[in-house]
């Protein structure tokens, strides 16, 4: 059962000091999640839920606590085996895309095996378009694209790297009601075609149904509903 | 797609942002321009100097012993060692050397130094110290009587200290790199700070810092060399036509360029690394900042420094009027004024500054080509009062030429210095050299030379640090069986003694007296005065033979040569002197400083011009930075028409704070580093009298640059600020709020 486990964090706090105001965005966290799972963490704004995505994804430090991804703890590494770790197991999908802008679509979906420099699996990127609706769109620019277009190419470069998780923050918060729908069923599609791990942030709550297991934060605590 | 991804991305990043990497190119361009330019300078005028003087290649190495003009023989770069007695036991020697050293500058250089190695003559630099200084702010030119040999040798010695240290190379060099790194600095946080998320994302996929780095270095170091080898191909070939062309105009001075030019490649090699260490360093103290910050607090923008905003927040709500958002503007052009001066500082007010100091070129190379306004210099060298007897000049000589109807002036030098020597014997055998009760110094040997301006007032003497007495003593001096008793004003660390080495017992103290002297020891005979003697004359280039003539008649002297080598060895020292032309020396080195002058007014002006687009660009850079803010506003209800005084207000920088306030600051600069002038001067009436035409002249260039500055600068910022907003503008407001994201 604990080879089973692909992230977990344990007594994980956050503070942020405001002036004299201190901020608890996470209060002693502790939480698993299993190979293959969708989890969705739940929770109004302020809540905590991106904090936590940050925090387990490696993007931010948490003030105190630990975290493991695949068996490594994030504690105590350098620059260069962060980054590594960021390329070879972690896929993340924000809510604003982010894409590069002065690449095309496909130079950004494979920009992550390009900077990790490991191999291009042709069929595999072939698939993931396909699948995602985007083959057609490969050679334009982020700015020639549409909002649900810009994030199917977003989620496609989080996966690209066959990450162990993918971590998505709100990511249909910026899309209509349409395009989000498509949005999570592709996610819930490569979630079961490709036994992707997938950790989503939302305040959706029609979106919940799609989890295996569901969180609702609350006051930086997570608890499972 | 590229195999390695830093370089596709630093690619790519540079041709999608030509907005942004074009200014950067244009400030490297012109910063490595106008600095290499210098460099080129100072070291083409050493090269210069060193390779002009190589005519009739000689080495005069004087106070040899017999031994050592024997090792001197020995060497294998020496071809030939003429030795003349000039003393009981010393020798000037008169060296050529081999011919594949004769023909490079700097192995002449080399063969000097092992020279003095070889033959320790380190322990009596004097002499060449001495011809050193003498000579060093000598003009020289290729006229029929220019006493080449001596300069040859001071030259030397000066491109020996200059080829071992190169101050003025090295300094420049320093200089260039540190407004190079101030530029980066400046240049790439701004870029940086732009493409902030770009990079956090980039590392969120897992690049690391130091990959992030790379790719800023791998962009500099194009932007350096792309900007470095056109900027100094440019500068290097206008020199080179600048050397053609004077060698065209003046061919009558047989094959001596007025400039000749090398191409210092050493010098650009160290000027480029020390670019790139700058850059480096530059690029790394830019990304260290991010080092701190986690990558969501990047992408969520929460790591942005917006404090105006929380400043400027209160006074613009309260007002409760959207017009009043100006006042947000004017607190950012705030926040913006410490980089844009330096940024300004380093590439539009320095050329503004050449610009005004190069001004004057253009008046110097008019007089220079219409030969207007030149004077004839004719020198008299006198030389050698010797033990034997006195030569010279006499005064009476002197107010006869100063008569002559020619003559404008006659300058000469009344400061004289004297070698006393004795021995340790004569002091055992009971003969006091020096004391205070009419003991004597046996003065065996004379030296004259011109002392710094300063000379002992009558009756005075100045003595080297070493003399065996104290100030306010009494030195009893003897000559031709007559006495003079003189008391010792100042210890001078300007004298010296030393210790000859063909006698080891000796000791030659130098001491320094005035005018008075020679006809207190010599008795009736005439004043003598020794030295230089300038003779300045207004008279048309053909009438110089015709004066020369004159001052021959008077001096009594019937032949000119042409140096010392040939005094010494074929002419019969009947008269110790020598005249000299110097007016085409004169006339040379002032054509050398007006193209040299014109060089940099070219290049300043070129430089004013490259200033001006990186103005232009950068104001549209900013301009464009903040275009989804505009869109915002429009969308609020702004008019137009303060869309475009907003991005006007960004003009004001360059008129409130920049031209009116670095400017003059610079000015100041120029007035205190001047050393005629200014603190460095000692004397306070010297420093108000001297101030006061460097004060003028600042003022003057002032208000000329400043014209200019206004007229090109502010033309530039405006036009661009109108045409930015109106390209904004033209947006049609649903697309330019798109581009808020």
């Amino acid at each position: 059962m604990t080879d089973n486990i692909i992230l977990r964090c344990e007594g994980v706090n956050k503070l942020y000091k405001q002036g004299e105001e201190t901020i608890y965005a996470l209060r002693d966290v502790s939480m698993t999640v299993r190979r293959g799972e969708f989890l969705v963490l739940y929770g109004r704004s302020g809540s905590g839920k991106s904090t936590l995505l940050n925090v387990l994804s490696g993007f931010d430090t948490p003030t105190a606590g630990k975290v493991h991804i695949d068996g490594q703890d994030m504690e105590g590494m350098n620059d260069r085996q962060r980054a590594k770790l960021r390329n070879e197991k972690i896929g993340f999908v924000f809510q604003s895309y982010h894409l590069l802008p002065i690449l095309t679509a496909r130079e950004n979906i494979l920009s992550p095996l390009l900077i990790g420099k490991r191999p291009i699996d042709e069929g595999y990127f072939r698939d993931l378009c396909e699948t995602l609706g985007i083959t057609s769109r490969l050679e334009h620019l982020p700015s020639e694209l549409s909002g649900g277009e810009c994030q199917r190419v977003a989620v496609a470069r989080a996966m690209i790297g066959r990450p162990a998780v993918l971590f998505a923050d709100e990511p249909t918060g910026n899309l209509d009601k349409r395009s989000a729908g498509e949005l999570i069923r592709l996610l819930k599609q490569a979630h079961e075609v490709y036994g992707q791990t997938i950790v989503m942030v939302t305040h959706d709550e029609t979106l919940l149904e799609y989890g295996d297991r569901v969180y609702r934060m609350e006051n930086g605590t997570p608890v499972l509903v | 797609m590229e195999k390695s991804y830093i370089r596709f991305y630093a690619l790519r990043e540079m041709r999608a942002r030509p907005r942004t990497f074009l200014p950067l190119f244009a400030i490297f361009f012109g910063v490595m321009l106008l600095m290499g330019n210098l460099l080129i300078y100072a070291q083409c005028q050493l090269t210069s100097d060193i390779a002009y003087y190589k005519v009739e290649t000689q080495l005069i190495l004087p106070d040899l012993t017999e031994e050592e003009v024997f090792l001197l023989r020995q060497m294998d770069f020496v071809r030939q060692a003429e030795a003349v007695e000039t003393d009981r036991y010393t020798y000037t020697c008169y060296v050529e050397l081999t011919e594949d050293v004769n023909t490079r500058v700097y192995a002449i250089s080399d063969s000097l130094l092992e020279i003095i190695d070889r033959l320790g003559l380190d322990d009596r630099s004097d002499p060449y110290i001495h011809f050193l200084y003498w000579y060093h702010d000598q003009q020289t030119g290729p006229s029929e009587a220019i006493d080449r040999s001596r300069l040859f040798n001071g030259r030397y010695m000066n491109a020996l200290r200059d080829g071992m240290f190169q101050p003025a190379t090295i300094s420049l060099a320093c200089i260039a790199a540190l407004m190079l790194f101030a530029v980066v600095v400046l240049v790439y946080r701004m870029k940086i700070e732009q493409a902030a998320k770009e990079y956090a994302c980039l590392v969120g996929m897992g690049m690391s810092l130091r990959d992030l780095g790379k790719i800023q270095y791998l962009q500099g170091f194009l932007l350096l060399t792309a900007a470095f080898v056109p900027s100094q191909l440019l500068a290097i070939g206008t020199m080179k036509i600048v050397s053609l062309l004077s060698f065209r105009l003046y061919p009558e001075f047989d094959g001596n360029q007025a400039l000749l030019f090398s191409v210092p490649w050493s010098t650009l090699g160290i000027l480029y690394l020390l670019y790139l260490c700058a850059m480096l360093l530059g690029t790394r103290l830019c990304l260290a900042p991010y080092r701190t910050k986690s990558i969501s607090a990047i992408l969520s923008g929460s790591a942005d420094k917006i404090p105006y905003v929380a400043k400027s927040s209160v006074k613009f709500l309260s007002r409760g009027n959207f017009d009043r958002y100006g006042n947000v503007w004017k607190q950012r052009n705030r926040r913006n004024v410490l980089p844009v001066m330096v940024l300004f500082f380093c590439l539009i007010l320095f050329p503004a500054f050449l610009f005004g100091a190069f001004l004057g070129g253009i008046f110097d190379v008019r007089d220079a080509l219409t030969d207007t306004g030149s004077r004839a210099v004719v020198q008299l060298h006198a030389y050698g009062i010797s033990g034997d007897g006195y030569k010279g000049v006499p005064y009476t000589v002197i107010r006869e030429l100063a008569s002559l109807p020619d003559v404008d002036d006659v300058r000469f030098s009344y400061d004289y210095k004297v070698k006393g020597m004795t021995t340790l014997a004569d002091q055992a055998g009971g003969y006091t050299p020096v004391n205070t009760s009419g003991g004597a110094v046996d003065c065996q040997q004379y030296m004259v030379t011109s002392f710094a301006g300063e000379r002992p007032d009558t009756g005075e003497v100045w003595v080297c640090p070493d003399f065996p007495a104290e100030v306010g003593d009494t030195v009893t001096l003897r000559q031709n069986g007559k006495t003079v008793d003189m008391v010792i004003g100042k210890k001078h660390p300007g004298l010296t003694m030393r210790i000859p080495a063909y006698d080891k017992t000796r000791r030659i103290y130098e001491i320094a007296f005035d005018e008075t002297l020679y006809p207190a020891l010599y008795g009736e005979a005439p004043v003598m005065l020794s030295g230089y003697i300038s003779i300045c004359s207004s008279v048309p280039d053909g009438e110089i033979p015709a004066l020369l003539q004159k001052i021959a008649v008077l001096t009594g002297d019937t032949k000119v040569y042409l140096n010392d080598h040939d005094r010494f060895l074929h002419g019969t020292i009947e008269r110790s002197y020598l005249l000299e032309n110097s007016f085409y020396q004169n006339r040379i080195g002032t054509i050398h400083s007006a193209f040299l002058c014109l060089f940099f007014l070219v290049q300043t002006l070129y430089l004013m011009l490259c200033a001006a687009s990186v103005i232009g660009s950068t104001i549209s850079f900013q301009l464009h930075r903040r275009r989804a803010e505009f869109a915002v506003l429009r969308a609020l209800g702004l008019e137009n028409t303060a869309i475009h005084a907003l991005a006007a207000s960004y003009t004001g920088l360059l008129f409130r704070w920049v031209i009116p306030v670095l400017y003059p600051v610079l000015v100041l600069f120029l007035y205190f580093g001047n050393p005629d002038a200014g603190i460095r001067t000692n004397d306070f009436g010297e420093k108000v009298i001297g101030a006061l035409p460097t004060l003028y002249y600042g003022l003057g260039a002032y208000a000329v640059t400043c014209t200019v500055l206004y007229l090109l600068y502010g033309g530039t910022a405006r036009y661009t600020s109108a045409r930015s907003a109106g390209q904004m503008l033209s947006v049609p407001l649903a697309v330019s709020v798109k581009e808020r994201e």
